[in-house]
């Protein structure tokens, strides 16, 4: 809540109602009184005004004077006393008629009294007289001694009842003061206490009046505060009534509309919040408008509608617009940096791998020459090491810029960019472990494979970064150790995931080791650890940094364990998909399995027609197609260029297929070339036999082009994909892709001459060999070997060189006689490959 | 019963012989400076032909409304070209009271010789009675007032 709730007291209203309460009773009690009051005065003034006891005493007067008449009468009977006489009667009759009839003598006993009846009862004197007053003047005036007599008679009693009569007046007259005067007491009280009540009531008031006037303050302060944080308020604020015109806005609200705004001049929130279809914004979401000000400015901002309710309930609502231009500006700042940011690294890794390209050319060719130079020239002792030393060099220079074209390319890419194959994870350690073992004993390091419980199925991963991997972590072992155990532990388990297996791979060391403050830093890119040997460390740090990089592209882990002095352990943990033994499953290599390769075919069929319907037919779905009519030609062409697969006839005149593929295999000019035997001889032995022949499918005529492609398609690939898992261990005579490269670099003419330098060192080697086996010096045998197979795998005679290496390792080892063999298989290679390279280089 | 008839016959009987001589009779005296010979006598033969007045209200003295009718004291005062301050009514049975000039209406005192159309006897307050309309004004129910409201007015005397 902004504000506290804020209510005046309750018990002042009670207490003012008591006060009323009591003011009306008193009042009634007032009224009351004061009526009393009148009504008293009134009787007072009515006993005053009528002489009570003038009345009273006047009865007694009167009938004095009445009897002075009668006795005047007595002595003087003249008509005029007599006059007299009836006067004085007539006046105490009238007098008798007054007491008689006047209210105000109602509360007095006279008209009980004895004496009362004697004068002016029924059987009175008053009575009595009547006729005689009335009747003729001489009876009168004989009745007048007699009158006079009755009179004097009741004088004293009348005397006596008016006596009374007085007191009771007197009395009556107390009592009434008294009872007026308690009356006004009464009222007087009423007065008083309502003085008091009136008294009570004003204090009330005056509380009440205060509590209201801090009340009022308080919200004065509630209302200036809340009007201060809405001024304050950065965003605008608009009080918008129920038909959605704007009445009162703050004062950030009157600058974002560009005009003042009052509760008198409403103006249609349309007029400022454009939507696209005309209606009005939405209600308690945020909603990104654009505001129109009165100033023809538009300005993006950020609409929230609130509906809210009066005191009185009265529906409207409350817009609070935020002006967005700085946010949006921002947004848009950001984004730009963001893309030159990421246009800079873009640049950045092209430009790296451009250049890395540019280099690994020079690099290629200079490593290319200095082999030869040292393979194909005589070197004195100082030209030797100066040699050992370009090359040296160069490798070091070739491995960086091939890592940072790893790097990038890692970088860039992630697991599902690399080519998954299929591939025994222990089989491929192994062979990379082969590679490594001459760098390994040349630091008279040992290299162990521990097999540790290894699933042997196969699996499907990305096998270029494995092999990065396993390369970079090996040879930094190497490396790092000198005269140690370098131990490689493969172990296999399944995964959570049903299908896929969890492959860990330890690389260990007993070399130098790595201090603990440096198990992090090791990771990052072109860091190098300074140690204390002197001897010169080769890299540039990138090797761990893309084996990580390498490592997590698989989705796995890497790490490390060290301990300085006692040597280093890297473990790698990837997961693969597991896949049973399935010779025949797709492989993804180098080509989209589904997609039918474009092949270049080498047709040899004798039948002119057939032949040529073949090929349309194979043209037409794409392939390339050079045609043989016989055995002969097929051997010409196939030596003069090099084919994915030959569709060899069987029975062809002058040379059959069988000779022809016989031939062209003995002179290794068709290496793993697939070659199908097309025939329509169906026998099963004669398939068999065919197959024992080294075809290596057959298909019988006539020929489906559809299965036959299909044929061809597998055939290929798994030709591809044997060349890949066996890796460097090529049967072929001569590395086709190398040698292409070699022909690019050096142009087939030098080439050509290096060659043949390198077939009269051969010769000699041969001899030298020879007599070192003779000799039986092993040491000799190995120098000699490992010269020759440097040289022979320069120029590309992966046979050649892998047998030379053989028996390089075989020398200190193996008894004579296998060692003697190895010679023999070396002499033989030696002549087939370089016919195969007068072959190639002839025709290229 | 037959008592009251017997009153009741005296009455009439005294009325309708006092009637005759009443209008013979004088019934007033105004006695005052300017006047022939001091005074000025009335039979209510004369008082009838003076301009009346009349009017009905309730009295202290009597029961109920009663019509009262009879010439306005300041008119006699007037008719007879009166000047004084005071003037002092005298009844039959010697009793005075002081009534100011200045306090004479038009209509207010009368003297009043008719009450409900009939005259009144002696014995009856009569024959005149100084009224007041009392019903009429609260001016009228003052002590003072009632003290002035003399019957069996005998005699008027201006000073």
């Amino acid at each position: 809540m902004l504000l506290g709730q804020i209510e005046p007291t309750s018990t002042g209203t009670v207490r003012v109602v008591g006060s009323l309460l009591v003011m009306l009773v008193v009042t009634v009690v007032a009224i009351f009184a004061y009526l009393q009051i009148e009504r008293q005065l009134d009787h007072t003034m009515a006993v005053e005004s009528d002489n009570r006891t003038w009345v009273l005493a006047q009865v007694e007067v009167d009938v004095q004077r009445l009897e002075i008449a009668l006795l005047q009468a007595v002595l003087d009977p003249a008509t005029a006393q007599l006059e007299r006489v009836r006067l004085a009667f007539d006046i105490l009759y009238s007098r008798a008629g007054l007491v008689r009839r006047t209210p105000t003598l109602d509360a007095l006993s006279i008209r009980q009294s004895d004496s009362w009846a004697r004068l002016a009862g029924s059987e009175g004197l008053i009575s009595a007289f009547l006729p005689l007053i009335d009747g003729p003047d001489d009876d009168l005036r004989s009745a007048l001694p007699d009158m006079a007599r009755k009179v004097r008679d009741l004088g004293v009693p009348v005397r006596e009842m008016v006596v009374t009569a007085m007191s009771e007046t007197m009395q009556l007259s107390d009592a009434a003061r008294s009872e007026l005067r308690e009356t006004l007491y009464t009222f007087l009280v009423a007065l008083v206490v309502t003085m008091i009540a009136l008294t009570f009531l004003l204090a009330t008031i005056y509380r009440l009046a205060s509590a209201q006037k801090r009340y009022a303050k308080m919200l004065e302060l509630a209302v200036h505060n809340l009007r201060a944080t809405i001024e304050s308020a950065r965003d605008a604020v608009l009080i918008v009534n129920e038909s959605n015109a704007v009445i009162a806005a703050n004062k950030a609200g009157e600058e974002m509309l560009g005009r003042e705004i009052s509760r008198a001049s409403p103006i249609p929130l349309q007029q400022f919040l454009i939507l696209p279809d005309g209606s009005a914004p939405p209600e308690n979401i945020r909603t990104s408008m654009e505001c129109v000000s009165a100033t023809g400015a538009r300005l993006p901002v950020e609409v929230m509608i609130a509906p809210a309710l009066t005191a009185t309930g009265h529906n409207f609502k409350v817009a609070f617009l935020r002006d967005m231009s700085e946010q949006l500006e921002r947004e848009r700042r950001l984004a730009q940096a963001t893309e030159l940011a990421r246009k800079g690294e873009e640049t950045k890794d092209r430009f790296l791998a451009v250049m890395s390209h540019e280099m690994r050319t020079p690099l290629s060719g200079l490593l290319s020459a200095v082999d030869l130079l040292e393979t194909s020239t005589e070197l004195d002792t100082q030209q030797a090491r100066l040699v050992d030393i370009v090359r040296g060099c160069g490798l070091g220079a070739l491995e960086q810029v091939n890592n940072i074209l790893e790097l990038t390319r890692l970088s860039a890419k992630d697991a599902n960019d690399y080519p998954h194959s299929d591939f025994d994870t222990g089989e491929i350690i192994q062979q990379l472990i082969r590679q490594y073992e001459v760098l390994a004993v040349r630091r008279g390091n040992t290299i162990r494979f521990v097999d540790q419980g290894q699933c042997h199925s196969r699996v499907r991963a990305p096998l270029p970064l494995l092999r990065r991997i396993v390369n970079n972590l090996l040879s930094n072992a190497i490396k790092f150790t000198r005269d140690g155990l370098i131990e490689v532990r493969l172990a296999a388990e399944p995964a959570e995931v049903p299908g896929f297996c969890t492959i860990r791979l330890a690389i260990s060391d007993s070399g130098v080791g790595i201090a603990e403050a440096d198990l992090e830093r090791i990771f990052h890119n072109f860091e190098t650890l300074d140690t204390s040997y002197s001897q010169a460390q080769e890299g540039t740090g990138l090797g761990l940094g893309i084996a990580k990089l390498a490592v997590e592209a698989m989705g796995g882990q890497i790490s490390v364990e060290s301990r300085l002095g006692e040597g280093t352990c890297f473990t790698v943990e990837f997961v693969a998909e597991v896949l049973d033994h399935d010779v025949q499953s797709h492989d993804a290599a180098l080509h989209q399995p589904d997609q039918p390769m474009a092949l270049k075919i080498l047709l040899a069929e004798d039948n002119e027609i057939n032949c040529a319907l073949m090929e349309r037919q194979l043209n037409r779905i794409g392939h390339q197609v050079t045609t043989a009519s016989d055995g002969e030609e097929a051997i010409a062409a196939a030596t003069a260029d090099r084919f994915d697969i030959i569709l060899m006839d069987i029975s062809m005149p002058k040379v059959d297929g069988v000779t022809a593929t016989g031939v062209l295999r003995q002179r290794g000019l068709i290496g793993t070339t697939p070659v199908i035997a097309l025939t329509a001889q169906a026998a099963p032995n004669r398939v068999q036999m065919l197959r024992d022949a080294g075809m290596a499918d057959v298909v019988i005529k006539p020929v489906a082009i559809g299965l036959l492609d299909q044929i061809m398609q597998r055939l290929v690939l798994q030709g591809q994909r044997s060349a890949i898992t066996e890796g460097p261990a090529d049967p072929g005579l001569i590395d086709s892709r190398q040698l292409d490269d070699l022909i690019c670099d050096m142009g087939a003419d030098f080439l050509r001459s290096m060659v043949a330098r390198f077939e009269n060192d051969m010769q000699a080697t041969l001899l030298n060999l020879a007599a070192a086996l003779e000799s039986r010096d092993p040491k000799a045998v190995s120098g000699l070997a490992h010269k020759a197979a440097g040289a022979a795998a320069v120029l590309t005679f992966s046979a050649l060189s892998a047998e030379l290496r053989a028996l390089e390792n075989a020398a200190p080892d193996e008894p004579p006689e296998s060692l003697s063999d190895r010679y023999r298989r070396i002499e033989k290679l030696r002549t087939e490959s370089l016919a195969d390279m007068q072959h190639r280089l002839h025709a290229a | 019963m037959y008592h009251r008839l017997t009153i009741a016959f005296a009455f009439v009987a005294s009325l309708a012989v006092s009637t005759a001589a009443f209008a013979e009779a004088v019934v007033l005296t105004v006695r005052a400076s300017g006047l022939a010979a001091g005074s000025q006598s009335f039979t209510m033969a004369e008082l009838d032909a003076l301009p009346q007045i009349a009017f009905t209200t309730s009295t202290v003295w009597t029961d109920g409304k009663r019509e009262f009718r009879g010439a306005s004291v300041k008119a006699l005062l007037e008719a007879l070209g009166v000047k004084g301050t005071m003037v002092k009514a005298r009844a039959l049975n010697g009793y005075v009271v002081d009534i100011p000039v200045a306090s004479l209406e038009a209509e207010a005192p009368i003297i009043a010789s008719r009450i409900d159309g009939a005259l009144f006897p002696r014995r009856e307050k009569g024959p005149l009675w100084i009224i007041y309309p009392y019903d009429s004004s609260t001016r009228f129910q003052t002590e003072t007032v009632y003290g002035r409201s003399i019957w069996q007015l005998h005699e008027l005397r201006v000073e």
